[in-house]
């Protein structure tokens, strides 16, 4: 028995959190009284794909003992730039694809060496970020969205293979991948050390600060991803379509254990973390209080999830 | 002026540089700028994040942050909206109500950051979004009506200031007295300096933080009672650009993320700095949508700025 | 025990532990009005733990703190403070972007109406400094002022409020003689004013010159008290190590080898570090002591390339070599131990097994893939080869003791196969099994031909670790002594530059 105790204080898998997305689920199915089936709730899970891509950057960079600000706004900007390269022609997907993600890979070059190489706070510069970038699609767009996607690129937000949805499919495929960069490479480990103390890291004879710097890259443009993503769910241009998913990034990102002191945090809880976020909004939607139940839950998730981690690291 | 209020004054001379220069630049530049009826204009639109910023000041000097402010705005304007316009009673106990609402909120961002060792960024993003939820239940758009009479007073012109921006300038002159001059602002900036330096220097920082937090509310909500005023209606989403703003201006006037540098003083001009960048490119005609541009790399070489001055005196 | 006066503040049966590290056992202690108490003990003793306790600003794991008799429970400095207990910290804790005066005034602003009066805030300032016998600008920000005048703002701090009992832990630390002497004689003025005195001291002329009692604790036990008068130094240094401490050391090098594996020449850092020749022998422990600050860290560091040498010559096996970067030092062999364990040598947050491994991924990896198997091996090998106790090596390195989590260290950069080995301050704040097994440990390193460098303030273990010591003063080296022939007399002239013997 002390022994099944051992095993489970030291384990990393957040089991806790996959309990709590069973315990979400349920109360979602209890309150929807059964009028929702599986293939609603897979529904679901393919909304929630651009905040499942998204999030997994803003895990890496919190893991890496920082905070990404601009993944809302990079989303809204690769969402205008794609639409209006592309407007609705397929044969132009590439070079709208290949735009946006070089854009993406200069915001998120950009806020790591400022993180870095200048030592400023990683809220402010990113902070600094999103206000130029938004600024930036202000200025291309002239505050009107122009152009649409492609039928052939809305294929991976609408599409089905099988009984799976192809966004959910595409997801879970980054999410194994990333899972296993991040637990199973030294590149991996090296984030978690880099995070958990720069400068020990720094005295171990690592490039810690391009460590930083590749984080916010990779972020920005899972962030650039998770924006082609949605893009293709809503099949247009619009005005701050992303902004409001910085929020939620970070807060599915804690649910799942991530903290702001580095190091701490893995892919696994925040898959699971996502999906509550996106189920409880879902709920919130059905009992028809979307807009401010989202706001609710938001909080109220964060504030508690935050102070039980606080209180399980204090107690070890 | 000696001792330390010296120092961090000195942290606001770089943004009065930049605001002077601007205000001289845009009066060569265009004719329309250094009318009565234009000044006037930025100061009343200054007013109200020229409050705010005090609010994240407040956290800021301590170590702290506060953006649950936007949300707390937002909710104000919703208040003085739904319950001014029956008469005086109703005027004064949506005022009190908007306040006691900001304190509450203060209240528990600061036990949050005290009692549950929640990072101050966490706790005040979380009520952030919390509130900002019940203020789209009370009103899920734009609406109601501000009380006429008041909405009067504020806009009432002395010169070519408004009430609104003589709120702002009172509050500031409160506020960098208390900072500078009463045993609680010492406490404040000690505790900015170092948390466990002020605790063993027998200061009670648990009691100081929850207060500064409460404090910030309550200025928070002074700010969003001024903006329903100027807006004459409630919004549960007006408020959302302040947070962040507010951290600018503050930044852009000097004063430090990491606490206990700085003066209300650098968030003034750092506020009045931004609202000028808008009215500039107004009059001189420029897409307005540089703001975001310019107001971000304002913000990014600040921060450089100061981080070069800073390590370097260490 | 004979004593003069009323006890005013006694500490009853006081334990400490920090999870399963015992820190304090079972010490009482008692202190009367207007007595001068010394607290001898070797770092790690647990002086600063009790005195923490004392003070308020730890809470006992068990036993009980009574002010004139009335059992007191401190939840906070801030108690100890309105009680009337003041306690001048080693680590100074001023607010460097305030004034001199306003840190000495803070909390006890003096107002005019509901305001502060600055004007006259700094004047009492300025009387409270006099009070104590230096000169310092009451207006300089704190930053501006140099680590002595920092300490005495922080003591000034501490007897603005006029305490009844004045705690001080090292407070000739950093200061000069003539500093440390009108401390002295401030100590000796108050005490007859009756305010009891309680200094946390490892220097003998500290003990002797200002208090009346001493007290030496040794791994946190109570272990020998005496009237200073009573008493000698030969007798308090004995009773603080406990034992024979040539005993604790495995034996030296014979012969040094004579293939030089690190040399140094004319090495430079800024101001701090001028002209340093070094040679380091193959497989040779060399010691560099000295007085605190006089360029030991600036030094070490530069060693590893955290803060390069700024002029200077660096040859690695009779090769020059530019070491600019941790990186470099880490591609040729050369291993750091930093004094900060906590800040700079652990990461915390992690498991013990990843801190293990965390320098030897490339070893167990394939393809840039760690392999689980071989890392768990790698892990456990290191566990066992230092004997670190722990329960499991996914626990949190922060829930290990200080000896557990130094070895964790070493054990680190032992799997990088090091040449050269740069420790600074190895053995700090680490309990005495600990220590001796690192000695043991760095001992059977040089046998396999690793060359160390051993940067220390704890003078027996300066001179009994090392093959060959070189003292620092100023930035230079001031003087060479083989370990075999070193006594404390000849560093100490050394380390005052005061004497021109053990040239070599």
């Amino acid at each position: 028995m002390n022994q099944i105790k051992q095993k489970l204080r030291y384990q990393s898998f957040p089991l806790g959190i996959y309990i709590l997305l069973l315990a979400t689920i349920a109360v979602f199915l209890a309150s929807t009284q059964g009028s929702v089936s599986p293939s609603h709730l897979l529904n679901i899970a393919r909304t929630a794909a651009p905040l499942g891509i998204a999030a997994m950057g803003q895990t890496i960079v919190l893991v890496a003992g920082g905070l990404d600000l601009s993944v809302g706004t990079t989303m809204s900007m690769v969402n205008l730039v794609t639409a209006s390269i592309m407007n609705g022609d397929g044969s132009r997907i590439a070079p709208a694809v290949a735009v946006s993600l070089v854009l993406c890979l200069a915001i998120g070059l950009v806020n790591g060496i400022m993180v870095t190489k200048f030592k400023m706070q990683p809220f402010l510069v990113t902070m600094a970020m999103s206000i130029i970038v938004q600024g930036g699609y202000y200025l291309y767009t002239q505050g009107i969205a122009r152009g649409s996607i492609a039928d052939e690129m809305r294929f991976i937000s609408s599409g089905w293979i099988g009984i799976m949805p192809v966004a959910v499919i595409i997801w879970v495929a980054i999410w194994i991948l990333l899972s296993i960069v991040l637990k199973k490479t030294i590149y991996g480990r090296k984030l978690y050390l880099t995070g958990a103390n720069p400068a020990a890291s720094r005295l171990s004879g690592f490039h810690a600060d391009w460590i930083t710097i590749s984080a916010y890259v990779l972020c920005a443009l899972l962030a650039g991803l998770a924006g082609l993503m949605l893009s293709a769910y809503i099949g247009v241009a619009s005005v701050d379509i992303g902004n409001d998913y910085t929020l939620n990034t970070v807060a599915s990102s804690v649910i799942g254990g991530a903290a702001f002191t580095g190091g701490i945090g893995s892919l696994e809880g925040t898959f699971p973390g996502v999906l509550i976020m996106t189920i409880l909004q879902s709920l919130m939607t059905i009992l028809g209080i979307s807009e401010a139940g989202k706001f609710i839950c938001q909080g109220a998730v964060i504030a508690i999830m935050v102070a039980i981690n606080q209180r399980k690291a204090g107690k070890q | 002026m000696r001792g330390s209020v010296k120092t961090q004054m000195k942290q606001a001379v770089p943004s009065m540089i930049i605001m002077v220069i601007m205000i001289v630049v845009a009066s060569i530049a265009s004719d329309r700028f250094l009318t009565a009826a234009n000044l006037r204009n930025v100061l009343t639109q200054t007013a109200v994040l020229a409050i705010v910023s005090i609010a994240q000041c407040m956290a800021l000097f301590i170590g702290g942050i506060d953006m649950s402010v936007s949300s707390v705005i937002s909710i104000s304007t919703i208040w003085v909206a739904m319950f001014s316009s029956t008469g005086a009673a109703g005027l004064f106990g949506s005022l009190i109500l908007a306040l006691i609402v900001g304190a509450a909120v203060g209240l528990v961002n600061g036990l949050g950051v005290v009692k549950f060792k929640i990072p101050a960024m966490i706790i005040t993003i979380s009520t952030q979004a919390f509130v900002k939820g019940i203020a789209l239940v009370l009103m899920p758009s734009s609406g109601g009506k501000v009380n006429q009479g008041f909405a009067d007073f504020m806009r009432t012109r002395f010169g070519i200031f408004s009430i609104a921006f003589l709120t702002a300038v009172v509050l500031y002159a409160l506020l960098w007295v208390i900072l500078h001059y009463t045993g609680f602002g010492r406490k404040v900036y000690a505790i900015g300096n170092g948390e466990l330096y002020a605790e063993q220097s027998g200061i009670n920082t648990k009691k100081i933080t929850v207060q500064v937090y409460v404090i910030s509310g309550i200025i928070a909500a002074v700010a969003g009672v001024v903006l329903s005023a100027r807006i004459s209606s409630g919004n549960p989403l007006v408020g959302d650009s302040y947070a962040m703003d507010s951290v600018a201006a503050a930044v852009i006037g000097g004063v430090s993320m990491n606490g206990g540098i700085g003066s209300v003083a650098g968030a003034l001009f750092g506020a009045v700095i931004l609202s000028l960048i808008n009215n500039i490119m107004n009059s001189m005609g420029i897409s307005p949508y540089y703001q975001y541009i310019i107001k971000g790399a304002l913000l990014m070489f600040s921060l450089v700025l100061f981080q070069m001055k800073r390590r370097k005196a260490v | 025990m004979e004593h003069t006066g009323k006890m005013i503040l006694e500490g009853q049966s006081l334990s400490k532990n920090f999870g399963e590290n015992t820190v304090l056992r079972d010490v009482s202690i008692q202190c009367f009005e207007g007595e001068g108490l010394a607290l001898a003990g070797e770092n790690g003793a647990g002086k600063s733990t009790l005195m923490n306790i004392i003070s308020g600003g730890l809470v006992p794991s068990s036993g009980t703190v009574r002010m004139d008799g009335k059992e007191c429970h401190f939840s906070s400095s801030r108690d100890g403070k309105n009680a009337g207990i003041a306690f001048v910290h080693q680590e100074l804790s001023l607010m460097n972007e305030m004034t001199a005066g306003e840190n000495i005034m803070l909390g006890m602003e003096p107002k005019k109406g509901r305001w502060i009066d600055q004007k006259k805030l700094h004047e009492q300032a300025a009387g409270v400094l006099k009070e104590i016998g230096y000169e310092i600008d009451e207006y300089e920000l704190v930053k501006n002022l140099s680590p002595a005048q920092r300490q005495i703002v922080e003591i000034a701090k501490a007897w603005a409020a006029h305490p009844r009992v004045l705690i001080f832990d090292e407070p000739t630390s950093s200061l000069n003689k003539a500093e440390s002497d009108q401390l002295f004689d401030f100590i000796r003025r108050i005490k007859k004013q009756g305010v009891s005195v309680i200094v946390i001291s490892h220097r003998m002329d500290d003990i002797f010159a200002c208090c009346d009692r001493v007290i030496v604790l040794k791994d946190g036990m109570f272990v020998f008290s005496a009237l200073t008068k009573d008493t000698n130094n030969d007798e308090i240094i004995s009773k603080m190590v406990g034992r024979e401490f040539k005993n604790v050391y495995p034996p030296r090098n014979e012969k040094l080898s004579d293939t030089i594996k690190l040399e140094i020449q004319k090495g430079c850092v800024g101001s701090k570090v001028k002209d340093v020749d070094l040679k380091l022998p193959k497989g040779a422990v060399i010691g560099i002591g000295g007085l605190e600050g006089q360029g030991q860290r600036e030094l070490a560091r530069a060693l590893f390339g955290i803060v390069p040498f700024t002029s200077g010559v660096c040859l690695i096996d009779g090769e020059q070599k530019k070491i600019s970067s941790p990186v470099d030092a880490v591609k040729n062999k050369i291993a750091f131990l930093s004094d900060d364990r906590k800040a700079e040598g652990l990461f915390l947050d992690l498991s013990c097994g990843e801190n293990i491994l965390s320098l030897s991924y490339k070893r167990n990896s394939k393809l840039g893939f760690v392999k689980k198997k071989d890392s768990q091996k790698e892990i456990q090998d290191g566990i066992d080869q230092l004997k670190i106790k722990l329960a499991d090596a996914r626990q949190p390195v922060k829930s290990l003791s200080g000896g557990n989590q130094q070895k964790i260290v070493f054990s680190r950069w032992i799997k990088t196969d090091p040449e050269i080995l740069v420790l600074h301050e190895p053995t700090r704040g680490i309990d005495v099994q600990s220590k001796l097994e690192i000695y043991e440990l760095i001992r059977q390193l040089t046998k396999k031909g690793v060359s160390v460098i051993v940067f220390t303030s704890d003078m027996l273990e300066l001179i009994g670790i090392s093959d060959e010591i070189y003292v620092m003063y100023e930035g230079r080296i001031s003087g060479q002594i083989s370990g075999k022939d070193a006594t404390e007399e000849k560093i100490m002239q050394l380390s005052a530059n005061s004497g021109k013997g053990g040239e070599a």
